[in-house]
């Protein structure tokens, strides 16, 4: 190649990291056919216009992590709609002592952006947690009765009281917490995650996401929040479905048994290696390398949604919704199947949670939904001595209000607003550290006492203990490279274990 | 720009580089020995675009570029580079010809890592070659240059070569001379066969029939391949093809996107004109033009208008509690953003929050740019009015018969009108000496007059005392008993107001049921007056009556007694002070909403607000609500910088009238304030009062042609729908400021009456002669004959509403009547404004006359289409290359900016542009020169040797291959299926898609319809029409990449899954597609083999080989020998999909022929253009 021609390349090759390897370990199986070099290919693809062959079953652009890893799988699990802090993890006893009473101006206008839902209103009365909390761990953390079962795993969880984002709407603050930025058309983490470190198992995508279901309405998580933006499509996260068909698709046609399907790609091998021969075009192989993943996803992807092996003890573990499909009960038993297989990055998203109104009524039940699944998983990746090794991550978007939304003479009709000044994640497992809490608000859960997080900085500790650092994983688009962390960003060395 | 010959320099000698180096100049400098042995590697003749930049920019600009300059040097200008460091005295980072006497080549060779360039925390590293690269380039001089694409393209001969005479056009010998120059050879044309199916899908998006494809393998005609590209480039399809690329430009969604993600808007019209566009092959000036600026050509024709639409297709936020202002400036960004991907091929998005690290684009540029978008008459928060209009600009798109409808409506209510001014003329003249006679009588019975016409014609009345306040009850209507009905039902008897100065009992309410016969009204008013009680009939009551005879449903949503739950009004948190008479409301996070109903009008009935005021010292009021009924669409007396003004809104900030006073009220001062308006739905027909006097105004919005009914309730209140004041939802308080005395009337009000609210006392010191005239106006008001001229021009007016209602409004481009000031804003953010800057063109990108302003968009559209603009011609001639070829001559067809690719035939890329520009513009012209070329007719197939040098074909030694988009694989299977039906335009349809998919996406998820309500033909429309919903886009057509249309897309993905597998090995829209051609095939011929054949043809459009021939007959022996053993199988085969089964086959035979072409499809060749 010319001197030019490598000019020209260069300009979206090797900048991504994609440029000196080899893979297709995935066409095994194809006896007889070469494997094929994909770096050409990968490297066209950084400028969108053309294909990345057999990459899904390689090990990412990170042949090994920039630093040794604490995690090698994430769980990324969503509360989209916002679950309110104060009621839950931020415990407050001043709220229960200055309960209706107005939140100081001083603490509001210090607070940031306020979502246009509520700024209207005519006061901004304080109002208690809307249950009890109590103690639970060695470390005697306070937790609420709306999450009894998170407190038993509490010895295991790290608390960070001080997430704050700017964003104060759904839309922008989810894709945010996300992807990193506002708008959608950037990777998602999990994408980001999936781009660096590749797959431990050729049978099943890297990056799989399973959307609960739940009767909210208004709120909505759509496919950019898994997408894989600039990153070539293949590494945005796949959907596990409720239903007949755990991935779109992926149901062979009434009339057509397995060996009946192993019949027809055998056939289409055929043809494929003959068009091989005629055109001697490499991307043929690679087709069909994706073929055989296809066949082997058809029983893979079925097998792990099937729970008919799964004992009494732990469905009983998940709670009673475990038996239902496409409950968060049911997605967090599936989660732990999926990280057992060796999947990267497992993102479930819970909807709901968005109570401006009737939070006394509406809240309880869907921290019901959540509490048991999200415990057990924690409890059941460790007994398998899972959770050493995998990052589990648990929040909103944002928080909510510690003043009512609403009058709070008609307790019943009150609810909580947006919040973005602070609200609380919690980590467990892959090298966070345990039984421990991080930051504090002040008094009224409104603003950060100390030690703020940044979603960045959230995302920035994420890939630390995935061995990444998130500066320098990077990707070359439209004249400037990329990172999930943007411009900012930086690890909390204080929820390490 | 350079000349494609590149010989390696100082081929094998690495030890002759500092020989080099030092011809012709004094320098001894030697190099060290790793970057020395690399120097064979870099080019003879240095080229700074070439060789140069892209080193410097990639490792070097960000620190030392155009926005940052650390330690004071910027390397990416050339006087900058060579002057003396300003922090490194008597040092210069260049000295041209001296390496050792420069900075940049001693840092980035130094060992010593702390003063090593790059540094370490960069993640950035030189390799050897390019570090001898920018040691010659120092060496021979450092020679600076414009970027390659920002000098306007020239046209170059390229050098012969032996090819030559393959050449077909010019592109040819460009794509030969490179080829020579990297010793390759171009390939043999691709056989006819290939080469049929291979223009068809570019040029169509379609395949070939068998028969065209045998038709033309039999033409032996030295022109079949030109008639054959001329069919194509004459035929619908093809512009469906061009269409559905553009589509995804304009980011053409059926939905909204972001969080509701609702959909209902009408768009396909702009779809539907995309396709005609290519259809009559609309120069490409034109077609840009009309889409950035339609509107404002001069007499802009509504489809020029309608090509507007471009710059309204992007998402739009309809998620309550957004930032209005902030999410304006989104969309204007957008589109910023947009016209640089679509039309600049420039990354403006970079130089959003700061000066673009490496390109000529500023933030100041970003924001010029910008203000051409920045006048768009639109808010937001993207909600629909009533009746589903859109927000911001719109333009109606009638059918033929409901313009008939309304041209005719328009006439009546034209004649009505000229009907109601005579009348106006000769009631006036008649009632002139009764009034005159009245103005010369005891003034008392003028105010007895004045007070009766005022009391009658009002709806309500608020004193704002606090003994009344307790539960807003004194209301000179009282709302619980006495409700003030349009319906005229004889229990609603309106009660008095108390203390009014009037008699004691009620005011006599029941309501002819007939048309009034015109009767002297005058008199019976005289005797009343005399006998001291009232006759007076509620003329306004009257009319709406009218109204309310068999009309509209927006008339008829009048009726506020309509309403359940009508509820009295309250004022929270009032806090008195001494007011007018008696007390008033001070304003402090209060509100006050009167009972249901009160003050609900529309834009076609009479009203008048009137009231008093006193403004708050200090601050001025920015944009504050005093009065309103407004939620969304309704009405709003407000102040803005403390002028008053009114709104009448059907959706903001378009659809409206908006007329404001233009001198400021007085600050802490009570104020009267009265609006009066005709139902006119013109500003005209409002008028403004400051102490009974009408004041001077200007007019903001002059377009009312919806209903201005409130919509969705209060903000705070929810579904009150009534008369309000104080705190609203995302708006300034009229805070600090106080009220006294509203009245509404269901009246225009005459301005003597006005003139009387503010100061009875006036009467006393009038002149006869000026009183007499202004009563002969109140007294005319009442005379039967002008009432009934009035309801019948509400009437018509009424039917013109109601056509016009029903026909659908397009979003469209349209600039607010008032320029918005442009500002830079600090780091993109919304509100916060640094130097403001008029709108305007990057001048670093291309400045034709510097001294001419650029101020709208079609000034912009103007300048993109300037003889000598670098960028339009090339970036647009490079997206038609990546279309027939897969990859662009620049591939990141995206950026030509200087973090691009360089183009890999840059000579040919300006032959292309200026050929495009020669052929004005003509779109088709340069897709048949493309499609004619030798190059694109040549084989794809690749040698092993041939792929290890060139494996991305950017050199073209070969024809075009590459995976096929979504639309053309899918569109493939329904046209090989014989399914495919081939209506253009229209409505999206609903194809097959698996449950759910919609679930949990936003709004409308659970719309998409079940198979059983889909039109059975709707399954196999072209899949350009699918219904796209932004937030889950067509299933299986997203996993072969379908641009999300969240943005503007110039370049798709072409990714390879396994999902792509199982779309095309389970979806039940291919396994259709597959029996059908099972069924074409077997319906043809008998012979078995032949059938396989055939299928295997419709699949590829190619003849079997030997070897797949032989592996899909022993396919179809095991599947019919399978199947033969299971019936329940076959049944199930064949069940697939709503297109019948022939009920004449063989059904074994059929459901094993339709795994050959299940077989056949999935098989590459099937879905790779090749």
């Amino acid at each position: 190649m010319s001197d030019r021609t490598r000019r020209d390349s260069q300009s979206d090759n090797g900048r991504n990291g994609v440029s000196r390897r080899s893979v297709l370990a995935g066409a095994v199986g194809l006896g007889g056919l070469a494997l094929v070099d994909a770096v050409s290919s990968r490297a066209f693809a950084g400028a969108g216009s053309a294909v990345a062959s057999g990459s899904i079953i390689d090990k990412g652009v990170l042949k090994t992590g920039h630093i040794p890893a604490r995690a090698k799988r994430v769980v990324s699990i969503q509360m989209c709609g916002a679950v309110s802090q104060v009621d839950t993890f931020d415990y407050k006893p001043t709220l229960i002592k200055r309960h209706g009473e107005e939140i100081p101006p001083s603490v509001k206008n210090a607070g940031g952006r306020i979502s246009a839902m509520s700024n209207g209103q005519t006061a901004y009365p304080l109002v208690q947690p809307i249950a009890k909390f109590r103690q639970y761990g060695g470390n005697g953390k306070w937790i609420s009765d709306l999450m009894p079962y998170t407190g038993r795993v509490v010895d295991d969880l790290c608390f960070i009281h001080t997430m704050t984002t700017e964003h104060v709407n759904h839309d922008p603050a989810s894709m945010f917490l996300h992807t990193g930025f506002q708008l959608s058309g950037r990777p998602s983490a999990g994408a980001w995650v999936n781009y660096a470190l590749g797959t431990d198992n050729a049978n099943m995508p890297s990056f799989i996401v399973m959307k609960s279901q739940h009767q909210s309405s208004g709120v909505a998580a759509n496919g950019g929040l898994w997408g894989s933006g600039f990153l070539p499509s293949h590494f945005q996260g796949v959907e596990l479905r409720a239903g007949a068909d755990p991935v779109l698709y992926v149901r062979s046609p009434d009339g057509l048994d397995k060996k009946d399907r192993r019949a027809e790609l055998d056939v289409i091998t055929r043809l494929a290696q003959a068009q091989y021969a005629a055109s001697g075009d490499p991307e043929i192989l690679s087709k069909l390398a994706q073929y055989e993943m296809a066949y082997r996803m058809q029983d893979s992807m079925p097998e792990v949604a099937d729970l008919s092996n799964e004992p009494k003890y732990i469905m009983d573990l998940y709670g009673p919704e475990a038996h239902i499909p496409g409950t968060f009960a049911r997605n967090c038993l599936l989660t732990r199947r999926l990280i057992e297989r060796g999947v990267k990055f497992v993102q479930l998203v819970q909807l709901g949670w968005d109570h401006h109104s009737k939070i006394t009524a509406r809240h309880p039940p869907d921290c019901m939904a959540v509490d048991q699944p999200s415990a057990a998983l924690v409890a059941d990746l460790k007994q398998r001595g899972l959770l050493d090794d995998t990052l589990v991550m648990w929040g909103g978007e944002f928080g909510r209000t510690s003043y009512a939304q609403g009058s709070i003479s008609d307790v019943e009709a009150m609810g909580r607003d947006h919040h973005g000044g602070c609200f609380t994640y919690w980590l467990a497992g892959g090298g966070a550290k345990a039984g421990h809490s991080y930051g504090e608000t002040d008094e009224f859960s409104y603003n950060i006492a100390r030690d703020p997080v940044t979603v960045h900085d959230l995302h920035a500790t994420m890939m630390h203990l995935l061995g990444i650092d998130h500066e320098r994983l990077t990707y070359h688009f439209q004249g400037r490279d990329f990172r999930l962390t943007d411009v900012a960003g930086k690890v909390v060395k204080g929820v390490l274990a | 720009m350079r000349s494609a010959s590149r010989e390696g320099w100082l081929a094998g000698s690495g030890a002759a580089l500092s020989a080099i180096l030092l011809a012709g100049c004094g320098s001894t400098y030697t190099p060290p020995a790793e970057i020395a042995a690399v120097a064979k590697d870099v080019p003879a003749e240095l080229d700074y675009n070439w060789d140069v930049r892209p080193i410097l920019s990639q490792n070097c600009f960000n620190c030392h570029g155009n926005s940052v300059q650390k330690s004071g040097l910027r390397l990416d200008v050339a006087a900058n580079a060579y002057g003396e460091l300003p922090e490194n005295k008597g040092k210069h980072a260049i000295t041209p010809r001296w390496p050792e006497k420069s900075e940049l080549i001693r840092r980035i060779t130094s060992e010593d890592s702390d003063e090593h360039m790059p540094p370490r925390e960069s993640h950035k590293v030189l390799a050897p070659v390019e570090i001898a690269t920018l040691v010659k380039w120092v060496s021979e001089g450092a020679q600076y240059q414009q970027h390659w694409a920002y000098i306007p393209p020239k046209e170059v001969q390229p050098k012969s070569t032996p090819f030559d005479k393959h050449a077909i056009n010019p592109i040819d010998r460009y794509i030969y001379a490179r080829l020579d120059t990297e010793k390759l050879q171009p390939a043999p044309e691709a056989d006819k066969e290939t080469l049929i199916n291979r223009v068809y899908l570019t040029l169509t998006g379609l395949p070939p029939s068998l028969e065209q494809v045998d038709a033309f393998v039999a033409d032996k005609r030295s022109d079949a391949y030109e008639r054959a590209v001329d069919g194509l480039l004459a035929s619908p399809a093809y512009a469906e093809r061009m269409a559905q690329t553009w589509l995804d430009v304009a980011r053409y969604a059926d939905t909204d996107g972001y969080l509701n993600d609702s959909g209902g808007r009408l768009l396909h019209p702009y779809r539907d004109w995309v396709i005609g566009a290519f259809r009559k092959n609309l120069p490409y000036d034109k077609f840009v033009t009309w889409q950035l600026a339609g509107d404002q050509l001069p007499q802009a024709t509504p489809e020029q208008k309608l090509a507007t639409s471009f710059l309204r297709m992007g998402k739009r936020n309809a998620e309550g509690g957004i930032i209005d202002e902030e999410w304006r400036v989104e969309y204007v960004n957008e589109r910023t953003e947009l016209v640089g991907s679509a039309f600049m091929g420039l990354t403006v998005a970079c130089a959003k929050c700061h000066d673009h690290k490496y390109d000529v684009i500023s933030q100041a540029d970003y924001y010029s740019l910008a203000g051409f978008f920045n006048n768009m008459d639109e808010g937001g928060i993207h909600g629909t009015g009533p009746g589903g209009t859109p927000m911001g600009p719109t333009l109606p798109w009638p059918t033929k018969e409901q313009q008939d409808a309304l041209d005719l409506a328009h006439q009546l209510v034209k004649k009505q009108q000229d009907e109601y001014r005579n009348t106006v003329k000769v009631v006036v003249e008649e009632v002139a000496p009764q009034a005159a006679a009245l103005a010369r009588a005891q003034r008392s019975e003028v105010a007895l007059l004045l007070s009766a016409s005022i009391d009658a014609g009002t709806q309500a009345y608020y004193p704002l005392d606090s003994t009344y306040i307790a539960s807003f009850e004194p209301l000179m209507i009282e709302p619980a008993k006495g409700r003030f009905s349009f319906e005229g039902g004889d229990d609603d008897v309106p009660v008095r107001p108390p203390g009014a100065g009037l008699p004691a009992g009620p005011v006599k309410a029941k309501l002819p049921r007939e048309r009034l016969a015109a009767t002297d009204l005058s008199k019976a008013l005289g005797r009343a007056i005399k006998e001291g009680r009232y006759e007076f009939q509620n003329a306004i009551a009257i009319r709406n009556r009218r109204l309310l005879v068999g009309l509209t449903e927006e008339v008829l949503a009048w009726t506020p007694s309509g309403r359940a739950g009508d509820q009295p009004g309250a004022v929270n948190n009032a806090q008195f002070i001494e007011g007018v008479k008696g007390q008033a409301v001070q304003l402090h996070d209060t509100i006050g909403f009167a009972a249901k109903g009160v003050g609900a009008f529309d834009r076609l009935q009479e009203f008048s607000l009137d009231l008093w005021l006193k403004l708050r010292a200090g601050e001025p009021y920015k944009k504050a609500s005093v009065l309103y009924n407004q939620s969304r669409s309704g009405y709003d007396l407000l102040l803005e910088n403390n002028r008053l003004k009114f709104d009448l809104v059907h959706v903001a900030p378009y659809n409206m009238l908006s007329v404001r006073a233009v001198e400021p009220l007085p600050q802490e001062k009570w104020t009267h304030v009265a609006m009066t308006y005709d139902g006119s739905s013109r500003a005209a027909g409002v008028k403004l009062f400051v102490d009974g006097v009408p004041v001077r105004t200007e007019v903001y919005r002059d377009r009312l042609t919806r209903t201005s009914m409130p919509r969705g309730g209060h903000s705070l209140l929810g579904s009150y729908y009534g008369l309000a004041f104080g705190t609203r939802r995302a708006q300034e308080e009229f805070m600090g400021g106080a009220i006294d005395e509203i009245r509404v009337f269901n009246k225009m009000l005459s301005p003597v009456e006005v003139r009387y609210l503010h100061d009875p006392e006036f009467l006393d010191n009038i002149d006869s002669v000026a009183l007499g005239k202004q009563l002969a106006e109140v007294l005319a008001a009442q005379d039967a004959r002008m009432v009934n001229a009035k309801v019948d021009l509400t009437n018509v007016r009424a039917v013109e509403a109601k056509v016009e209602a029903r026909i659908p409004q397009l979003m469209v481009a349209g600039d607010a009547p008032v320029a918005r000031p442009n500002y830079i804003l600090d780091r993109g953010i919304y509100d916060k404004y640094l130097k403001e800057t008029p709108p305007g063109v990057p001048a670093r990108v291309f400045a034709p006359d510097p001294t001419q302003p650029l101020r709208r968009r079609i000034d912009l559209a103007k300048w993109l289409f300037h003889a000598d603009n670098p960028l339009t011609a090339r970036v647009f001639v490079n997206r038609l290359w990546q279309l027939n070829f897969g990859a662009g001559i620049v591939q990141t067809v995206q950026d030509f900016g200087t973090q691009g690719a360089n183009p890999t035939h840059p000579e040919l890329l300006d032959w292309l542009a200026i050929e495009f520009v020669r052929s004005g513009w003509d779109i088709a012209h340069m897709q048949k020169l493309i499609v004619m070329s030798a190059t694109y007719r040549q084989s794809s197939n690749v040698s092993p040797e041939l792929h290890e040098k060139d494996s991305t074909n950017r050199l073209l030694a070969r024809g075009p291959r590459y995976r096929l988009p979504a639309e053309m694989i899918r569109d493939g299977a329904l046209f090989a299926g014989g399914l495919l039906v081939d209506h253009v335009g229209g409505d999206a349809v609903f194809p097959y898609q698996p449950d759910g998919v919609w679930e949990g996406n936003g709004l409308g998820a659970n719309i998409y319809p079940s198979e059983l309500d889909v039109p059975a033909d709707e399954f196999h429309r072209r899949s350009m029409y699918t219904y796209i919903k932004r937030n889950a886009q067509p299933a299986s057509m997203l996993i072969f990449d379908m641009a999300d249309r969240n943005v503007a897309t110039v370049a798709r993905n072409i990714s390879n899954t396994p999902l792509q597998a199982l779309v095309l090995l389970n979806d039940p829209q291919y396994m259709e597609a597959y029996r059908k051609m099972a069924e074409r095939a077997a319906s043809t011929t008998a012979e078995p083999k032949t059938q396989i054949e055939n299928v295997f043809r419709l699949a590829t459009r190619r003849h079997p080989s030997p070897a797949e021939l032989e592996a899909l007959v022993a396919y179809r022996d095991a599947e019919s020998a399978r199947l033969a053993e299971s019936k329940q199988d076959v049944d199930k085969l064949l069940n697939i999909g709503v297109a019948p089964v022939d009920p004449q086959l063989d059904r074994v035979q059929l459901a094993s022929l339709t795994m050959v072409a299940a077989a056949a499809m999935n098989s590459p060749d099937a879905y790779t253009l090749r």
